[in-house]
C-alpha cells in the first residue's frame, strides 16, 4: 500500500455524517487522532491506519472515499481499539454503521454477498439445506430432543447455531455437547430444523436489515416455546441475544455454553486425560464484547491432566482469529488487502507457548485455526480443540464410547 | 569576628559517637574557657547560648553541630542592645559524623580541620552595615492589560501606593480586542464574556492607584526602594520615585513576517486571530475580499514545526483560541462550516471538556495536519493544501475565510524602538531576556524575577499565558514587588539570600578601573563613576559574590565574606607531609545546590572521600582565580569546584556564576600547565540538589584522579 498521490478534497457530506450518528451515535466525532487504536489493531501498519483513518473519514463525512475503501471491509470488529480509546469512541459500532450506510451502493465481495444470500435463502451462511440442520444429532450417541416434538416447557433451549450444525468439526463439538448435557441430566432440547442463523456477524458486516429480518423470524419461532434459558456455543449469537434482541423487544436469559457448564462444574465427573499443555484463545465476542474471561478457563483448569498456559495476547488484550465482523466469509478478499491472516499470527503465538492444544470456544475458530496450523507447518505440533471436546474426553474417561 | 567568641560543640545525632569531642576542642587551640562541650547543643539549649551571649558579651558564636542549613532561623542571637551576634556554623553532623567512618583518625582530623576553618571564618567576619536609605514603597506597574491591572489592584489591596503607566489611551491592553474568552469554569461548555470593565472599575475605585494613560517610560534608574522613573505623559515629563516595578508590557501577535507561508498579507481572505476577534466583537464576520458572510471558514492553529521556530510555546494558547473562534463562526452563521487545522491540539486540564464539546458540534471539523500552501483559487475562495494527515495523500480544503491563530511574541525588548522600561543601567536599557524574548530569569527557582532586582514580570512578557493565567501572574508579581520594597527598607537582600544585610565593599585605593565587576554582575548592580570606579546600588545586589570572584586585584569583599576569609579558611587545614597516601583536596561547594546535595550524602549515610575539605561558597562565581591558585600554592593536591550547571539551560541561581567560574578556571588550568603542574588538579564538577546518590562516586572519581596524578610538588614550599 504505497501513498497515493491523488488529492482529496475536503467537502463533508453532512447527510452521511447524520446517517452514521443515527446508527452508531456521535462518539466518532470525538476521535482526536491519537492513533492508540492503530497501535492495537491487528491489521494496522504504517501504511494501513486502520481504524483511525476510518474514524476520520466518518467525521469528515467522506462517503465516496469510504465507498471506495476496501479496508473498510477488513475490520473484524474485534474491539481491542475501542477498549483502549481515550475518547471512548464506539469504533466497531461506527465501522458497522459505515458498512450499513455504503453497503448497497458500494457493493461487497462476492464471497461475502454469497454468505448473506445463503442466510436469507437457507437460514445459514454456509449454504447448506435447512432441512439438514439437525443431521449432526444422528452421530451424537445420545438422544437429542427437539422442541417441536417435545411439546412441553423445558429448562434449556440449546441454540446450536450454523457452524456446529453444519461444519464437520462443529458437528463433532455439537455431539460432544449433546453427550455432556445428557450426562448432566439437563432437561434440554434444540429447535432442530426450525432453527435459523442469529446473523450477528452479518449485522457487524453491515447487513443490519438482514439481521433484523432474521431476528423477527427467530423471535417468532422462540415465541412458540417455553424454556428457562437459551444456551449457545456461538459468542456472536450470544452477543446478539444478550445485547440486540432486547432492543427488538425480545429478552431471554442467555448463556454461552462455557458459562452454563462452569456453573455446573461440581456435577461434572471429570476423569484424567493424558497430560497436555493447553493454551486458550479468548473469543472477541465472549471476552472483550461481553466481559467473560473466566468461565472457559475454569472449565479447562478443572480437567485433570490439563495445564493451562497463556499466550502473549490474552483476556482483554486477546488477539482476533480473523473470523468476526464477517471476516470468516470474506477471507479471500481480506487476504488481498493484508499481509497475513490473523489466524496464522494467532497460531504462531500459540506455538510460542509450546502448548500441545489450542483450546477454543467459538465455532468459527476451529476451522480457521486448523487451516492456519497447516499453513504454518505446525501439524503434529499443535492441535485445535473446542473446550467441549476436551470436556467430553475427560467425562468419558475409560468409557469414551459411553 | 570580634574579640569574644563562644564555641559550642554538639555531641548529639551521632557526633559524640563518631568523634572524640574533648580532643577536638583541645586540638582546636583556642581559649579553652570559651568552649562548652559534653552536651548536645540542640534547640533546647538555645537559652544556654543566649545566657552566655548576655553574660560574656559575646560578639560571635561558633556552633559545631549540624549543617548550617538546619534550623538556620533558630540559631540567631542578639546582644541586649539589639546588635546581632555573628553565627558561624561548622558542619560536623552531615559532613563528618554521618558520612565518615566513626572513630577513624581521618574522621577526627577532618572534624578538627573543619572546626579550625569555622573559627578562621568567624575571626575574619565583620558586622554588616545595612544600607537603609531606600524606603520608597510605591509600586510602578508598566502596562494596563489583564496582568498589569491585576498586579496594580493586588499591590494596592496589600496597602501599597501604585502608579500604573499605560501607553494607550485606554486600559485593557490586548483584552480590549477580545470578543469572548473560552470557558474558565465548569462545565467548560460556553464562551464567557470578558470581565475587563470590572477589572478597570476595581482600579478606578482604588484610592491608592494613580493611572497614567498615553504615558511612556523614558527612564528608570536607581534601585529597589529608590527607583527614579521618568514618565512622559501628555508631552510633559515627570520624575516619580518608586520602590519596585512590575513589567506587564504584554505582547503582539506574529504577523506577515512569521506567517507569510499562510498567505497573510498576500491572500485577501486570510486574517489573523486578532482581526477575527475584532470582526466578531463588531458582529461583522465578513470576507475581506467582498464583504460577504463566509460559509466555510478554516481556522489554522499555526503550530507547524516551522512555527515552533519563532514561538514553540504558543500552542497552549493558540489551540484554545482556535477552538474559541470556531464557536464565533457557528454562533454568527449556524449553517457555516468550520475547519480547524492543527498539528497538536493542546487543551490543558478541563479545557478538554470544551474541546470535546466542539468536536461534537456538527458544523466543526478537525483536520490534523500541516498547511502546505494557501492560495486564492479560480472561484475566488481560498484553497489550503493540507499534508501529513492520516489520509496519506495531500488534502485540499477550500474556505472563503482563513483565520490564523498567530503566536504571541512578548513585548519585552526595544524591537527597533525604545526599550519598554528605558533602564538607565550601565549594562544597558533592556531587561535581559531568555530565549524567545521572555523577560524571565529562572522559571523554576525564581518565577517572576527578572535579572534586574526589584523589577518583576507578569503576563505574556513573562511567559505564554492566557487571560486567567495572566491575571494570576499579575497578582503573584505584585507580591514579589511588595516583598522587595519591604526588604529594601531594611537594606536586606531578596531571594535567594533573603535577609542578608551585608553588601560588597570596595577597597578603592587599589582599584585599577578595569570595570570587570560591573560587567560580570548578573544583576547590573554596579555603575561606574566619573573615574571609572565601580559604584554599588546595594539594593540591586543579590549578594552572590560574583564581583568578588571577578576582581583581578581582590579589592571586593563582604563584611562577613571575602577572598581573605576563604584563603584563611583553606590555610587551616592540616597538610600531611611526607605521606603520599594522605592527599588533601579542597572542595568549594556552591551553597545553593552542591552543599545541600553533600548534606544529603550525609542524610543517606553515604560516604565521600576523607581527603576532602569542603568550603561553602555563595556561588561558584564568587570563587576568585587567586583563591584557587593559592590553594595549589599552599599544597592542596587538588581543588574541586562543585556547583550548578552552566550554559543556556543554566541551573545557576545567579544566572552566570557557573559560566564565569568555568572561564576563570580555564585560565587557572593554563597557568598550572605553564608551571608544569598538572591542570587536572583543578576541576569544575556540575551537580544538582537531587544528585546525592551520584555524588559520592563523582567525588571519589575526582579523588582517584588526583591520586593518580600524585602529590602536589608545591607541598611544603
Amino acid at each position: 500500500m504505497g501513498k497515493e498521490l491523488t488529492v482529496i478534497d475536503l467537502m463533508p457530506d453532512l447527510e452521511f455524517v447524520n446517517q452514521l450518528v443515527e446508527r452508531a451515535g456521535d462518539s466518532f466525532k470525538r476521535c482526536y487522532q491519537c492513533g492508540t487504536c492503530s497501535v492495537v489493531c491487528p491489521f494496522a501498519s504504517e501504511d494501513l491506519q486502520l481504524p483511525r483513518k476510518q474514524m476520520l473519514m466518518a467525521q469528515w463525512g467522506m462517503k465516496s472515499e469510504m465507498m471506495a475503501d476496501p479496508i473498510l471491509w477488513v475490520c473484524t470488529t474485534c474491539g481491542n481499539c475501542a477498549r483502549l480509546c481515550p475518547r471512548e469512541v464506539d469504533i466497531p459500532g461506527t465501522i458497522t454503521a459505515v458498512r450499513e450506510a455504503v453497503l448497497v451502493e458500494s457493493g461487497i465481495s462476492p464471497e461475502l454477498a454469497k454468505a448473506f444470500e445463503n442466510t436469507v435463502a437457507r437460514g445459514n451462511p454456509l449454504g447448506n439445506p435447512a432441512r439438514r440442520r439437525a443431521d449432526w444429532t444422528r452421530q451424537a450417541q445420545v438422544e437429542v430432543p427437539v422442541m417441536a416434538a417435545l411439546d412441553r416447557p423445558i429448562d434449556v433451549l440449546f441454540y446450536v447455531e450454523c457452524y456446529w450444525s453444519f461444519h464437520d468439526r462443529g458437528q463433532q463439538a455439537a455431539q460432544a455437547m449433546a453427550r455432556t448435557l445428557s450426562r448432566l441430566g439437563v432437561d434440554w432440547a434444540i429447535l432442530g430444523t426450525e432453527e435459523r442463523c442469529i446473523a450477528d456477524s452479518q449485522r457487524a458486516a453491515g447487513e443490519a436489515g438482514l439481521f433484523e429480518e432474521e431476528a423477527a423470524k427467530n423471535i417468532a419461532t422462540l415465541g412458540q416455546y417455553t424454556f428457562n434459558r437459551l444456551v449457545t456455543p456461538d459468542p456472536h449469537a450470544f452477543n446478539a441475544l444478550k445485547n440486540y434482541y432486547p432492543k427488538l423487544g425480545a429478552s431471554y436469559p442467555v448463556q454461552h455454553y462455557t458459562q452454563f457448564l462452569a456453573e455446573r462444574l461440581p456435577e461434572l465427573r471429570l476423569n484424567p486425560i493424558p497430560d497436555r499443555l493447553v493454551t486458550f484463545h479468548d473469543p472477541c465476542y465472549l471476552g472483550r464484547h461481553n466481559g467473560e474471561y473466566e468461565a472457559p478457563r475454569r472449565l479447562l483448569e478443572a480437567i485433570p491432566g490439563v495445564r493451562l498456559t497463556e499466550m502473549a495476547h490474552c483476556r482483554a488484550d486477546g488477539f482476533c482469529c480473523g473470523g468476526g465482523g464477517g471476516g470468516v466469509w470474506n477471507s479471500g478478499f481480506v487476504a488481498e488487502q493484508v499481509d497475513e491472516r490473523l489466524a496464522v499470527r494467532r497460531v504462531r503465538e500459540a506455538v510460542e507457548t509450546h502448548a500441545d492444544v489450542l483450546a477454543v470456544c467459538c465455532p468459527f475458530e476451529v476451522s480457521l485455526f486448523e487451516d492456519a496450523v497447516k499453513l504454518t507447518g505446525n501439524e503434529g505440533r499443535l492441535v485445535v480443540r473446542d473446550i467441549i471436546e476436551l470436556l467430553d474426553e475427560s467425562l468419558a474417561g475409560g468409557d469414551a464410547r459411553l | 569576628m570580634g574579640s569574644k567568641t563562644g564555641v559550642y560543640i554538639c555531641e548529639g545525632c551521632g557526633i559524640g559517637q563518631s568523634l572524640d569531642v574533648r580532643a577536638l576542642a583541645a586540638a582546636a587551640a583556642f581559649d579553652p574557657s570559651a568552649v562548652t562541650t559534653g552536651r548536645a547543643f540542640c534547640l533546647e539549649d538555645l537559652a544556654a547560648i543566649e545566657r552566655d551571649v548576655a553574660e560574656h558579651q559575646l560578639d560571635g558564636v561558633v556552633i559545631a553541630a549540624c549543617s548550617p542549613r538546619v534550623n538556620r532561623d533558630r540559631f540567631r542571637f542578639e546582644r541586649e542592645d539589639g546588635t546581632p551576634v555573628h553565627v558561624q556554623r561548622v558542619n560536623l553532623r552531615e559532613q563528618v559524623a554521618w558520612s565518615q567512618p566513626a572513630g577513624a583518625s581521618s574522621t577526627q582530623q577532618m572534624a578538627e580541620d573543619l572546626l579550625k576553618m569555622g573559627l578562621a571564618s568567624e575571626k575574619a567576619a565583620k558586622p554588616p552595615h545595612p544600607f537603609t536609605k531606600a524606603h520608597e514603597e510605591t509600586v510602578l506597574v508598566v502596562g494596563g492589560g489583564p496582568a498589569g491591572l491585576s498586579a496594580a489592584v493586588s499591590a494596592a489591596d496589600a496597602g501599597y501606593a501604585v502608579v500604573l503607566v499605560e501607553k494607550e489611551q485606554e486600559l485593557g491592553g490586548f483584552a480590549r480586542f477580545l470578543h469572548r474568552q473560552y470557558p474558565t469554569m465548569p462545565p467548560y461548555h460556553d464562551l464567557e464574556p470578558l470581565a475587563l470593565d470590572q477589572w478597570i472599575a476595581e482600579l478606578a475605585e482604588h484610592p491608592r492607584i494613580e493611572v497614567k494613560t498615553q504615558a511612556r517610560l523614558r527612564g528608570i534608574s536607581g534601585q529597589p526602594g529608590a527607583f527614579v522613573a521618568e514618565i512622559e505623559s501628555g508631552g510633559a515629563r515627570q520624575e516619580v520615585i518608586v520602590g519596585s516595578v512590575v513589567m506587564a508590557t504584554g505582547f503582539h501577535l506574529a504577523g506577515p513576517d512569521q506567517l507569510a507561508a499562510y498567505g497573510l498579507g498576500r491572500v485577501a481572505d486570510v486574517v489573523t486571530s486578532l482581526d477575527f476577534e475584532r470582526m466578531s466583537a463588531e458582529d461583522r464576520i465578513r470576507r475581506p475580499s467582498n464583504q460577504e458572510p463566509p460559509r466555510r471558514v478554516a481556522i489554522v492553529a499555526c503550530d507547524r514545526s516551522a512555527d515552533r521556530d519563532y514561538a514553540p510555546y504558543a500552542g497552549n494558547v493558540t489551540s484554545m483560541v482556535s477552538l474559541k473562534q470556531a464557536l464565533y463562526v457557528r454562533a454568527a452563521y449556524p449553517e457555516a462550516q468550520v475547519f480547524v487545522v492543527y498539528e497538536d491540539m493542546q487543551a490543558p486540564g478541563h479545557h478538554e471538556l470544551f474541546y470535546r464539546r466542539l468536536q461534537e458540534d456538527p458544523g466543526i471539523f478537525f483536520v490534523r495536519g500541516q498547511v502546505e500552501s494557501v492560495e486564492t483559487n479560480d472561484s475566488d475562495t481560498v484553497t489550503l493544501v493540507v499534508g501529513g494527515t492520516v489520509m496519506g495523500a495531500p488534502m485540499t480544503l477550500t474556505a472563503d475565510l482563513v483565520v490564523l491563530a498567530a503566536g504571541m511574541l512578548p513585548d519585552s525588548t526595544a524591537d527597533g524602538g525604545e526599550p519598554p522600561l528605558a533602564l538607565q543601567y550601565l549594562q544597558g536599557g533592556e531587561i535581559p531576556t531568555r530565549p524567545f524574548g521572555f523577560a524571565d530569569s529562572h522559571f523554576l527557582c525564581f518565577p517572576y524575577e527578572t535579572r534586574r532586582t526589584g523589577i518583576y514580570t507578569a503576563g505574556v512578557v513573562h511567559r505564554a499565558l492566557d487571560l486567567p493565567q495572566s491575571r494570576r501572574d499579575g497578582a503573584a508579581a505584585a507580591a514579589k514587588a511588595v516583598q522587595v520594597v519591604e526588604q529594601a527598607a531594611q537594606g536586606a537582600a531578596v531571594h535567594p539570600r533573603v535577609g542578608d544585610l551585608g553588601y560588597p565593599e570596595f577597597f578603592m585605593q587599589k582599584c585599577t578601573a578595569c570595570g570587570r565587576c560591573t560587567q560580570e554582575c548578573p544583576f547590573g548592580a554596579l555603575e561606574l563613576d566619573a573615574a571609572h570606579h565601580p559604584v554599588i546600588n546595594p539594593n540591586r545586589c543579590r549578594r552572590c559574590g560574583i564581583c568578588m570572584g571577578a576582581c583581578p586585584v581582590q579589592i571586593i569583599s563582604f563584611p562577613d565574606y571575602s577572598v581573605h576569609a576563604l584563603s584563611e579558611m583553606s590555610k587551616q587545614v592540616s597538610m600531611p607531609e611526607d605521606d603520599e597516601e594522605q592527599l588533601r583536596i579542597l572542595v568549594f561547594a556552591c551553597e545553593n545546590d552542591a552543599y545541600p546535595a553533600l548534606d544529603m550524602v550525609g542524610f543517606h549515610h553515604l560516604a565521600y572521600p576523607a581527603t576532602m575539605r569542603v568550603v561553602p561558597v555563595r556561588c561558584l562565581g564568587a570563587v576568585n582565580s587567586i583563591t584557587v591558585s593559592d590553594a595549589i600554592a599552599n599544597g592542596y593536591d587538588g581543588v574541586a569546584l562543585l556547583g550548578c550547571k552552566a550554559g543556556d539551560d543554566y541551573q545557576c541561581h545567579f544566572i552566570q556564576g557557573s559560566e564565569l567560574l568555568g572561564r576563570r578556571m580555564t585560565n587557572v588550568r593554563e597557568t598550572l600547565d605553564r608551571l608544569a603542574l598538572e591542570s587536572e588538579r583543578v576541576q569544575v564538577l556540575e551537580t544538582t540538589i537531587a544528585d546525592a546518590h551520584r555524588l559520592p562516586a563523582v567525588l571519589q572519581q575526582f579523588a582517584d584522579g588526583i591520586a593518580a596524578v600524585g602529590p602536589n610538588p608545591m607541598k611544603g614550599f
